[in-house]
C-alpha cells in the first residue's frame, strides 16, 4: 500500500512540476501574469507532494514536519490559484479557524473546484475530499473515536490526493 | 455575445497566421473580426515577443509566424482545455 502510496505521490509531484513549467515557458512567450500565477500555484503543489513523499521515507519525528508542510504548500497553491479578492476576502477570515491548515486546504481546494468544471472540478473535489480526511483524523483521535481507523483514514486521504493529480496528469497529458 | 477573453483571441490571431502566412494584417482583422487598431496594437506586442514578424511601411503590411509563435501556438492550444476546465475561459 504504501509503495503504491509513495508512486501516486511522486507521479503527481511529477505532474505538477512539468504543468508548471509549461507554465513558466508560456509566462517568458507571453509575458501574462495569470501563466506566472499558475505556474507559483503548480510548483506549490509539487512542493507539497514532495514533502509529502518525504513524510513517508523519513523517520518518524521528521515524518511529522514534512506532512504537516505538506498541506501548507498545497495551501498556498490553492490560495494563489483563487482570482478573485471577494473570495480571498471570504475565505480569510477562517485563517484563524482553530481546526488547522487541512480544514482551509478543504475549503480553498474546494472554491477553486467550485470556480472549475470537467474533470478539473471533479480532481479539485477529491482533493477537498482528502483534506477533510487529513483534518478529521486528528480530530477523531483526539475526542478518542475512531483510534485504530486514524491511520487508515490519513493513508486513504493522501491516496485521494495523489490519485486526482494522476487523473489530471492522464486527462492533461499534453499539457507536459 | 461573450466577450473574447485576450488569450483566446492571441490564439486566434496565430493560428490564422499560421495557416496563411504570410498574410496582410488587414485579413488577420477581417478572419478574426478585430478592429484594425486593436489588431495592429497586439501584432506590434507579438512582433515584440518574436512570436510573429511584420513586413512594416508606413502602415502595417504583411505579417508571418515565426518559429518561437508556432511553438508558442502549439502549448497554447494544449493548455486551452485544461485552462477552460480551470475556469480560466480561455
Amino acid at each position: 500500500m504504501e509503495v503504491l502510496l509513495g508512486a501516486l505521490v511522486a507521479a503527481s509531484a511529477l505532474f505538477y512540476l512539468l504543468t508548471s513549467l509549461s507554465l513558466f515557458r508560456l509566462h517568458r512567450a507571453l509575458g501574462e501574469e495569470l501563466f506566472l500565477r499558475l505556474s507559483i500555484s503548480f510548483s506549490l503543489l509539487s512542493l507539497g507532494q514532495i514533502l509529502m513523499l518525504l513524510s513517508l521515507l523519513s523517520s518518524e519525528r521528521l515524518s511529522f514536519s514534512f506532512y504537516t508542510t505538506s498541506t501548507a504548500f498545497a495551501l498556498s497553491g490553492y490560495f494563489v490559484m483563487i482570482r478573485t479578492k471577494q473570495a480571498l476576502a471570504l475565505l480569510s477570515p477562517l485563517v484563524i479557524v482553530p481546526s488547522g491548515l487541512d480544514f482551509l486546504g478543504m475549503l480553498t481546494s474546494g472554491y477553486v473546484s467550485y470556480t472549475s468544471r470537467s474533470y478539473v472540478r471533479a480532481a479539485f473535489a477529491v482533493l477537498s475530499l482528502s483534506h477533510l480526511g487529513r483534518s478529521l483524523g486528528p480530530l477523531l483521535t483526539g475526542l478518542g473515536l475512531l483510534p485504530d481507523l486514524e491511520v487508515l483514514l490519513l493513508l486513504g486521504a493522501e491516496f485521494l490526493k495523489a490519485l486526482a493529480a494522476f487523473v489530471l496528469a492522464v486527462r492533461y497529458r499534453k499539457i507536459i | 455575445m461573450k466577450k473574447r477573453g485576450r488569450l483566446r483571441i492571441i490564439i486566434e490571431v496565430l493560428s490564422y497566421i499560421a495557416e496563411e502566412s504570410p498574410v496582410p494584417a488587414t485579413r488577420v482583422a477581417q478572419a478574426t473580426g478585430l478592429a484594425y487598431d486593436r489588431l495592429a496594437a497586439l501584432l506590434e506586442e507579438l512582433n515584440e515577443k518574436g512570436l510573429v514578424k511584420l513586413e512594416t511601411g508606413e502602415r502595417l503590411k504583411r505579417v508571418s509566424i515565426t518559429k518561437k509563435g508556432l511553438e508558442t501556438l502549439r502549448k497554447l492550444r494544449e493548455l486551452r482545455d485544461f485552462l477552460e476546465d480551470l475556469g480560466l475561459g480561455v
